[in-house]
């Protein structure tokens, strides 16, 4: 950005945001009451409590077909869903004391499936579904506590979250027109989650809907200190069931076949549609039949997120190029040294499963990167020039030749 | 940055002397940010109250931090993207069942330059916030946002080059 052209009649960009921001500091040094906000912090602060209520209604057009359920948070960060007597009452629930140590390890996560309202009933018309009954779940491991909750098949969903204690409300509306769903697959469904009482966003929530095949994960990257909020819900037999939980956000829309049709990001940035040239995004089955994908953020903004569906999300770091061996192993990508130039020169290999990430440092500017075997690595440079190398059974990466190697 | 566990037991004389000066410290810089980063002035102090409510039931755990600040700063952009998200799907929920009480305002659209910062993803608006209203440096504004240091200068050159080209593009109409 140049600003010596530019008068002080005529700033820049530049000078123009900073002004701008400096404007805002002031006002706001001005304006801002710090004694009255302290008395009201101090004051709320006390008073809160932990009780959360969580209702989620289920309303779609015409039809108000609605379920309340009371959410209570545990220590161990396990959920317990109490399923109301009524279909219009809402119920709350204290949720106990946390007793674990919040870093404690990866818990368990315990989803209960509230019944459906009665289909026969006038009011409920819409909804069209059976009637199953109530289905415990004890799935996968999380880092915290998620919840899922809706209706199996419903016009459309609608979730809010309130703090009973302090009035205020989180609300979250989402909803699936299953009438509309032209591309079932797509049909994304809105959420919310809060944030709780140790400043972290934990709880992106689910909903979910299905015509028998779509899979949302929904969840974000949000953390004020370390939280996980990354939830995958499966429609399985008709029933919502929370299969995994992760740390990255990103909405992923999963067709059948494990295709990526949408993936955004945790601030609702589209990361990669299916037209949405040139991002990379990378899907791929590994040996155990799970579906892992990477995305890149931008062409060049070296980002690359990849993750294991119902397992984990994690960002790779500063990477282009992505390329899944065959097994679906190892991820292969290429690191920027300097960020602002996008010349990619250090080739990355990592171990999906958790094991070392060698890498080695080149002096290539890379095109492209594919995998001729699970051993056997392809480089294309930019200048059209290739060269192989050879990664080891550990993921580290064989002899880059001359004159790409350092 | 490890979680911090929230207090049941009141804060010592000591640690309320410590809250109070944290807070006259922050406050005014957090509402700042918040409303940088929400674009929402109307809601810029409370996104910062709640922050420093939540630092207050956390008191002697954040208190033990090395820059208890960055802690708020971060709670602060998290409530202000969540704040951000809500509403955009609140606004896309209204939109496709409610046309008729749609009602979305940007808050500040009315000035170019946070029109502009409205229209950056999330983080990049925070990195840019937090480089022009703290003056931080990049290490720094990564540990906020918990990404690495390239990234963070990355997040920051992209932003820069956005907000100058839509800046170039509205004094060019």
């Amino acid at each position: 950005m140049n600003s010596s052209n530019h008068t002080d009649n005529n700033p820049g960009p530049e000078e123009q945001v900073a002004t701008a921001f400096e404007n805002l500091k002031d006002r706001r040094a001005d304006t801002t009451n710090v004694p009255a906000a302290y008395q009201r912090v101090t004051t709320t602060s006390a008073r809160r409590s932990r009780t959360i209520l969580w209702s989620a209604i289920a309303a779609g057009g015409v039809a108000a077909a609605a379920i309340y359920g009371a959410i209570a948070l545990t220590g161990e960060g396990g959920l317990e869903v109490t399923t109301p007597e009524g279909p219009a009452t809402q119920q709350t629930a204290p949720a106990p004391v946390p007793t674990a140590p919040i870093s404690a390890p990866k818990t368990t996560l315990t989803t209960t499936i509230v019944p459906q309202p009665d289909p026969s009933a006038p009011e409920n018309s819409a909804v069209t579904t059976s009637e199953p009954p109530p289905t415990s779940v004890a799935e996968s491991s999380s880092p915290t506590v998620v919840q899922g909750l809706m209706t199996p098949v419903a016009d459309a969903i609608s979730i809010s979250i309130e703090d009973a204690d302090l009035g205020f409300s989180y609300f979250g509306e989402c909803s699936i027109d299953l009438i509309d769903a032209v591309v079932p697959e797509r049909a994304l469904c809105s959420q919310y989650a809060y944030t709780d009482d140790y400043g972290t966003d934990v709880h992106e929530y689910i909903a979910v809907e299905s015509l028998g095949f779509l899979e949302v994960v929904d969840g974000r990257f949000n953390s004020a200190t370390d939280a996980a909020s990354l939830i995958l819900i499966r429609m399985i037999d008709g029933q919502p069931v929370v299969v995994g939980s992760s740390s990255v956000g990103a909405w992923v829309t999963v067709a059948p076949d494990g295709a990526v049709s949408e993936m955004l990001l945790d601030d609702g940035e589209v990361v990669w549609e299916p037209d949405a040239a040139p991002l990379r995004p990378v899907v791929s089955q590994d040996v155990y039949g799970e579906t892992w994908f990477g995305v890149l953020e931008a062409p060049c903004s070296p980002i690359l997120y990849a993750a294991k569906f119902g397992q984990d999300v994690r960002p790779i770091g500063a990477s282009i190029h992505p390329a899944l061996d065959p097994s679906g192993r190892f991820l292969a990508s290429l690191s920027a040294d300097d960020a602002t130039s996008c010349t990619m020169n250090r080739l990355i290999v990592r171990d999906l499963h958790g094991l070392a990430e060698p890498s080695v440092a080149g002096t290539f500017d890379a095109e492209s990167l594919e995998w001729l075997s699970s051993t056997t690595l392809q480089v294309t440079t930019t200048d059209g020039a290739q060269f192989t190398v050879e990664i080891g059974a550990d993921g580290s990466i064989g002899a880059i030749p001359a004159p790409f190697g350092s | 940055m490890e979680r911090p566990t929230p207090t049941e037991a009141p804060l010592s004389l000591a640690q309320n002397q410590g809250f109070e000066d944290f807070f006259r410290r922050e406050f005014v810089g957090l509402v700042a940010l918040a409303e940088a980063v929400s674009g929402d002035p109307a809601a810029a102090e409370d996104l910062a109250s709640e922050a420093m409510s939540r630092a207050h039931r956390s008191w002697p755990k954040i208190s033990g931090y090395d820059k208890p600040g960055a802690w708020a700063r971060r709670v602060t952009i998290n409530l202000a993207h969540s704040r951000r998200r809500k509403r955009k799907r609140r606004d896309a929920f209204v939109r496709s069942h409610r046309a008729d009480q749609l009602v979305i305002a940007a808050p500040q659209a009315d000035h170019p330059v946070w029109a502009a910062v409205a229209t950056l993803p999330d983080r990049q608006r925070a990195a840019i916030a937090l480089h022009y209203l703290e003056d931080l440096p990049v290490a720094e504004i990564a540990h906020i946002l918990e990404i690495s240091v390239s990234t963070a200068t990355s997040h920051l050159h992209n932003a820069r080059t956005n907000l100058a080209e839509l800046l170039a593009e509205g004094s060019n109409r």
